[in-house]
């Protein structure tokens, strides 16, 4: 009976953690996205579209100036 | 209770294909009625091909290994061990075991990533793990994590290490390029089902983004490649379009409905790039003049695809998502190709519905089934024609499920023609991997610093992996990869990974490195037979042992220090950092000794040539 117990807290346990799953993007790529209501006011949308355009564009800049070593350690 | 008992028999019963009179030899992969008969299909195409040419076994074995994988290693000259000890194939068990390889790769391939790293193959990052690791360097645990489920391939564990270290985007943005690059030249080299890196490079290459310019997106972008290539085109067309890494490279995270400029903010407006190419190289296959479409047409799908934008990386910790502005979305009634498209501001409905329309057009099916033939059975139309005819009418019948497409592909008799045979080059990747290949290379043997100089070899040739900076992504042809300055690049490369063959030959039998029996003795001399009779190959083709001689007069008396490496037209921009002499390989000694030619050397030359390039 306890071997039971004990069965059944590990399952509703597991149950709660697949629940509990932290997932931020969702069905982004696969369907329809509205991208959350906050996209639909246009201010508040330019200036969430315009803060990632920034970031992209940063990391655009950011090249290495000079070919990397390309020589590795034998850990 | 009896129709479970009829079911149960059923289900035991379910055959198992094997020749009565081979009974060595079973496909267990043709374990269903559709499986078998595909599997009896590539069989007798093979076999009468094979029959009305007089080929031999090897030359079978040859093409099948060129066009579906990185080429033929020395033990393992085909994936099911068709070469033994003391057995010397027939054409029709040679049949048997390579029909039975395609039926296995094109029923099984296909899922994740999680999925590959199994038989023999390295275990491997998943790509999104590499995606995980750079965004993530304030999370030294998930780190730490991350890089004790690296097993096999310490360099690529040191790579990680450094790009923490480091804490600076530019390195972490060239770790992950070559991070990709590693794994791509890695599973090219050692994996003996191929054929979903060898699509996968197709994919890449069709729906090319440069990772020069979108770079910790990429790694992800192409795993979604991977897991959707034996599903619907219509499918891979949706994820690859959404997703971030496409949307930035063809600027369309910057494409917004007319929007004027104010005191903070720049004016914004339409960008066409994304949809052009999308009709023009994704889907139609053809230009705006060639009657299909117009520039019209191009400018109202561009409408369509206003909104579709990005995420912060800030934000979603992850990965960057895809986000759809509906305040920013064009929301007048577009109409493209005849069709009107009602403007939706909420939803991505007109762009999904643009996709789905694209997808399965006539145009587009004729476009895949052309670039497809292209890719694995010929450049030239008039022996692809009916092929092509019939892989459109698969593509179109089907909803684009692209595997009913291969499995044409891989049974038909242009595949397996003659004609066929040789009639393409390898390109930078399939040589490197190929040199791999063989020289013998195992999981046990392959380290980073070998893989390193593959991936800067490929960079020197003209096809710098993920990077290539157009959108109509490398080509195909042979005339792009096969000249002079390739052939060089190609020879000291070659001699360069001859050296590093793990066969080592002590007294009168090879030893080789990871001690494996199987690998011992008898696969040594194998080995060393098999690179003889290419010897002889070479040396009786005059044209190509003059070719040798010519470029390693010219290779030797110039380099390090003066041949430099002019690469393929309108790359050399890209492979500008990469203009470095190497050390040169001491083969031959100093001018004017008679130091004898390793067997090495021999190897080098014969994959250096021009014969060695035929794919």
């Amino acid at each position: 009976m306890r071997s039971f117990s004990y069965l059944v807290s590990i399952f509703a346990f597991a149950v709660v953690l697949s629940a509990c799953k932290f997932n931020p993007q969702g069905d982004a790529y696969g369907g329809p996205s509205d991208g959350g209501p906050e996209l639909q006011d246009e201010a508040q949308a330019r200036e969430v579209f315009e803060a990632a355009l920034t970031e992209v564009e940063a990391e655009q800049d950011a090249e290495a100036p000079t070919e990397p070593d390309l020589s590795f350690s034998s850990e | 209770m009896k129709t479970l008992g009829i079911l149960l028999l059923a289900l035991t019963v379910i055959p198992t294909f094997s020749f009565a009179e081979e009974e060595d030899y079973t496909c267990a992969a043709a374990s269903t009625a559709e499986r078998y008969a595909y599997f009896e299909r590539v069989y007798y195409s093979i076999l009468d091909n094979a029959n009305a040419n007089d080929l031999e076994p090897e030359q079978l074995v040859q093409h099948f290994l060129n066009r579906l994988s990185g080429g033929a290693h020395p033990y393992r000259l085909n994936p099911s061990s068709l070469y033994t000890r003391d057995n010397v194939p027939e054409v029709s068990t040679a049949a048997i075991k390579i029909a039975c390889n395609i039926v296995t790769q094109i029923y099984s391939s296909g899922s994740s990533y999680a999925r590959v790293a199994t038989g023999g193959t390295p275990k491997f990052e998943p790509a999104e793990n590499v995606h995980n690791l750079v965004l993530s360097p304030k999370l030294p645990h998930l780190a730490n994590f991350r890089v004790s489920a690296i097993q096999t391939n310490q360099g690529l564990l040191n790579l990680y290490r450094q790009a923490h270290r480091t804490d600076h985007a530019p390195a972490i943005n060239y770790w992950v390029r070559m991070a990709m690059g590693f794994e791509q030249i890695n599973y090219y080299a050692l994996d003996n089902y191929n054929l979903r890196w060898s699509l996968q490079d197709f994919w890449f290459n069709h729906f090319n983004v440069d990772s020069g310019k979108v770079t910790l997106d990429v790694p992800e972008y192409r795993r979604f490649i991977f897991e959707k290539q034996f599903g619907k085109f219509g499918d891979m067309l949706a994820s690859v379009i959404k997703h971030p890494a496409m949307l930035i490279y063809l600027d369309n995270h910057t494409s917004t409905k007319v929007i004027a400029a104010t005191a903070t903010k720049p004016a914004r407006g339409p960008h066409e790039n994304l949809a052009r190419e999308l009709m023009e190289l994704h889907t139609l296959g053809t230009g705006p003049t060639s009657g299909v479409y117009t520039q019209a047409d191009v400018a109202a799908a561009a409408k369509i695809l206003t909104g579709w934008g990005v995420g912060s990386h800030k934000v979603y910790t992850v990965a960057r998502p895809f986000l759809f502005y509906g305040s920013l979305h064009d929301a007048s009634n577009k109409r493209v190709m005849g069709k009107t498209y009602p403007g939706d501001v909420r939803t991505t409905s007109e762009g999904d519905e643009l996709l789905r329309d694209l997808a399965l057009h006539p145009s587009t099916a004729e476009n895949i089934a052309t670039k497809l033939a292209i890719r694995f059975v010929s450049e030239n139309p008039d022996q692809t024609r009916f092929l092509r005819g019939r892989l459109k009418n698969i593509f179109l019948n089907t909803d684009g499920n692209l595997r009913e497409v291969y499995k044409e592909l891989f049974a038909s008799d242009e595949f397996w023609s003659n004609e066929a045979r040789e009639s393409k080059a390898k390109r930078p990747l399939e040589f490197v991997a190929s040199v791999l290949r063989h020289t013998g290379v195992s999981k046990y043997t392959l380290n980073t610093a070998l893989v390193a100089e593959a991936f800067k070899t490929t960079t020197r040739m003209g096809q710098e992996l993920t990077r290539c900076p157009v959108p109509t992504g490398y080509p195909d042809e042979i005339e792009h990869w096969v000249h002079m300055n390739n052939t060089v690049e190609g020879i000291r490369f070659s001699v360069l990974f001859s050296g590093q063959n793990p066969c080592q030959k002590v007294g009168a039998e090879y030893r080789c490195i990871d001690n494996n029996p199987d690998y011992n003795d008898a696969i040594g001399a194998h080995y060393q037979s098999y690179l003889a009779r290419e010897a002889d190959a070479v040396a009786n083709n005059l044209s190509a042992m003059n070719l040798v001689q010519t470029v390693f007069a010219h290779w030797y008396k110039f380099h390090p220090l003066t041949v430099r490496y002019r690469l393929s037209p309108g790359m050399a921009d890209v492979n500008t950092a990469f203009n470095q002499p190497v050390a040169t390989p001491d083969l031959v000694g100093p001018p004017g000794s008679r130091k004898k030619m390793p067997i090495q050397a021999m190897a080098g030359f014969f994959m250096g040539s021009k014969e060695f390039w035929k794919r």
